[in-house]
């Protein structure tokens, strides 16, 4: 399918609304970049992590079950729960690319991010099969990668320039709180997260990261018992 | 872990992500997860990133409740981050002063 003036236009616009963040996935990317050097993967192996996973957070969270020598199974279920939020995402754009074919939907589906699916999600709310959601999304999906890939292959080489010393494999860490925050830092999500961390602290002695299933499922409970209670009191809702 | 086990636990979170980033792109209609489900769910990721974060600030690397202990770098860099990220919203100065903090607290202890 040859591509029209509008729908250059539309992939130029993704581009754009992505660059707007560009500084922000650049940063991220680079610090992602750092601590896998710095948290015991080779640079052949970084590289690897990087263009096969993308995927900023799962790669932060599995690292130090990396570096602690935890069983693989437990590093792929972290990254399946931390990658949860992305089936949900998908399930909104699925109705805007359902007649595409396969491979179309694969390489969507792979392109699928926190930042573009929120942008693209504010520029098509409704599916009604505009034609030019893909290029739009495609704009914003390259960009996003080429940033992300820019960003995290200059941290991998930065960190093989950096001493030992300094400590730098903690910024992997801290980027994961700059995610996390704004994901439980309103309303029922604060408590299941309160909840998920005590569990966490208090069961850390179990075998194979059990303390993480047992946070997850904390949470769920939690989070579950919150809707309820704001359901049953609608003018209390919003107010936590 | 050896490079074998390395690089099998990088191809498995490569598969990992394809599925669960193109979940229902892939499914197409086929599967339908209940709205219940749906809300149920949307707690787990930041729950996981909880169980990763809060050992690692909070404890020391021996792996206990009983490692607790505030002469701990990570502790204090990790809640200076907490604070700047609250008071900024940049991930560049959070991680920025969250550096900082560790390594004062490095210096002082």
């Amino acid at each position: 399918m040859a591509w029209s003036d509008g729908h250059r236009a539309a992939a130029w616009d993704g581009f754009r609304t992505m660059s707007r963040s560009g500084f922000a996935i650049f940063t991220w990317a680079l610090v992602t970049g750092v601590a896998m050097a710095k948290s015991g993967l080779t640079t052949g192996e970084a590289v690897g992590m990087s263009f096969l996973v993308y995927a900023g957070s799962a790669q932060l969270a599995a690292l130090p079950l990396i570096a602690g020598n935890f069983p693989i199974w437990t590093i792929w279920l972290t990254a399946a729960i931390v990658n949860l939020r992305f089936v949900i995402s998908s399930a909104g754009i699925q109705p805007h690319f359902k007649d595409r074919a396969f491979w179309k939907r694969s390489v969507l589906g792979y392109l699928n991010g926190d930042l573009n699916f929120a942008f693209f999600m504010a520029r098509y709310p409704d599916p009604h099969g505009d034609r030019f959601a893909l290029p739009f999304f495609l704009g914003m999906s390259l960009t996003n990668w080429c940033i992300w890939q820019t960003g995290s292959m200059l941290g991998i080489y930065l960190a093989s320039l950096i001493p030992e010393a300094w400590g730098l494999g903690f910024a992997g860490t801290l980027a994961l709180i700059a995610i996390l925050l704004p994901m439980v830092d309103h309303g029922s999500a604060m408590f299941t997260a309160i909840a998920a961390a005590i569990v966490a602290l208090l069961t850390v002695n179990l075998p194979f990261k059990l303390n993480l299933v047992l946070s997850v499922l904390t949470a769920i409970i939690v989070g579950m018992l919150m809707d309820q209670y704001n359901a049953k009191k609608p003018s209390k809702k919003g107010v936590l | 872990m050896s490079t074998l086990e390395i690089w099998v636990s990088i191809l498995g979170l490569m598969v990992i992500t394809f599925l669960t980033r193109g979940f229902f792109l892939l499914m197409g209609t086929r599967v339908e997860l209940p709205d219940s489900v749906q809300r149920a769910i949307r707690y787990a990721p930041a729950a996981a990133l909880v169980a990763i974060v809060v050992p690692e600030i909070f404890l020391l690397k021996t792996g206990s409740v009983a490692s607790f202990e505030w002469k701990n770098p990570h502790l204090w860099g990790g809640l200076v981050a907490m604070g700047g990220f609250l008071l900024t919203r940049s991930m560049v100065l959070t991680i920025i002063l969250g550096m900082v903090g560790f390594t004062c607290a490095r210096w002082y202890f």
